[in-house]
């Protein structure tokens, strides 16, 4: 009895190993968002005080971004990534989306550094033990999420994993699926 | 039943790490023996000189930076290798906080030049010397006493200030990555 435990603990484990990462149409799991944000990424979060998880965010719907300091596509994405949030918050979607970035690996001070260096202006997250990213199932990075927070459920609606190549034509359908 | 578990740990272990560019995919190697060596250097020592090979041609020695700039040595184990591939691409984004603290990085591996240089490409260039200390096999890093048994570096972070007296020394676990904060930190300790 106790072989086939340990037998059926290590398929577990392997099988969770080599889960693929998240896709369209999954749920996002309810991360818990570690880090101290400023009182305006918490106004901007809507989120209470205290803790933050991914459902507390008072929107319709999250962008999530999951990045690297150590990232060769991350750092080269992220003057673009700021591009797109700063043409979301222009758009007639600004009030039912919050971007977020959750930075796998990284510590406080590798994540303030990041923030800092390429003016990020949405909440970036820590994850220095890789807690979030192997609930995402060690997704590579970048990824990008946008989540469906209206039916409690957090439906992946969008997920992309590595560089984005036409971020003007990646966010047009980012906005356009919150249409639907 | 304990390999299986250990071959399952180690799948993890291996997944457990991302972050790196997308057109290359590291070697995989497994969880390793934390350190491998005995270290033949302290702080206080003066460091072993050396002069190596550099990925854009010509040498590099270290004893080039003495009276001039502090030096931050970051051996890593091998190159195309996932944590090693997701280390020197971030220390190459804070290059301008480890010059502005009067300090020069410099990389090394015991692979030969054109490896590395390939490597340094794939991870979309670094602007730091690259160093090889592959022949005579790791003598470099024997001299430091970071050497594995296996033949690698191990993953250390050396700070050695522009007296050339070695200031900070972390032979960190080689599975995982020096934290960023610790080095600059220890940096503003010298510009102090």
């Amino acid at each position: 009895m106790k072989k086939h435990i340990f037998t059926l603990a290590a398929c577990l484990i392997l099988t969770a190993a080599l889960v693929p990462a998240a896709s369209a149409a999954d749920l996002f799991p309810d991360l818990a968002l570690q880090g101290k944000i400023s009182p305006e990424h918490r106004e901007y979060l809507g989120a209470p005080e205290g803790d933050i998880k991914i459902s507390d965010i008072g929107a319709d719907f999250a962008f999530v971004e999951v990045l690297s300091m150590y990232c060769p596509i991350c750092q080269h994405d992220a003057p673009g990534v700021n591009d797109m949030f700063a043409r979301t918050q222009a758009s007639d979607k600004a009030d039912r989306v919050r971007f977020v970035g959750i930075a796998a690996g990284n510590t406080p001070f590798e994540v303030a550094f990041y923030r800092k260096k390429f003016d990020v202006q949405f909440p970036l997250f820590e994850d220095p033990e890789y807690v979030a990213h192997k609930a995402l199932n060690n997704v590579g990075t970048p990824a990008y999420y946008l989540v469906d927070l209206r039916d409690g459920k957090r439906t992946i609606l969008i997920f992309h994993e590595g560089e984005i190549k036409d971020k003007g034509a990646f966010l047009k359908t980012v906005l356009d699926t919150m249409e639907k | 039943m304990r390999r299986t578990l250990l071959a399952a740990f180690a799948a993890c272990c291996l997944l457990a790490v991302a972050a790196y560019a997308d057109d290359m995919t590291p070697y995989p190697v497994g969880h390793l023996k934390p350190t491998d060596s005995t270290l033949k250097v302290k702080v206080g020592d003066t460091a072993p000189d050396f002069t190596l090979p550099e990925i854009n041609g010509g040498t590099v020695s270290l004893s080039d930076y003495r009276g001039k700039k502090n030096v931050v040595l970051s051996f890593v184990p091998a190159a195309w290798t996932p944590v090693c591939s997701d280390q020197w691409p971030g220390y190459n984004l804070a290059l301008d906080m480890i010059h502005a603290l009067d300090a020069e990085l410099i990389g090394i591996s015991v692979d030969n030049t054109p490896t590395q240089a390939q490597w340094a490409e794939a991870m979309h260039g670094l602007n730091f010397p690259v160093l090889s200390d592959f022949w005579p096999h790791g003598k470099v890093a024997d001299s430091f006493g970071v050497l594995r048994g296996d033949g690698m570096a191990e993953r250390a972070v050396i700070i050695i200030d522009k007296a050339g007296i070695i200031r900070y020394v972390d032979v960190h676990d080689i599975n995982s990555r020096p934290d960023l904060g610790v080095m600059i930190g220890e940096l503003e300790k010298l510009a102090e």
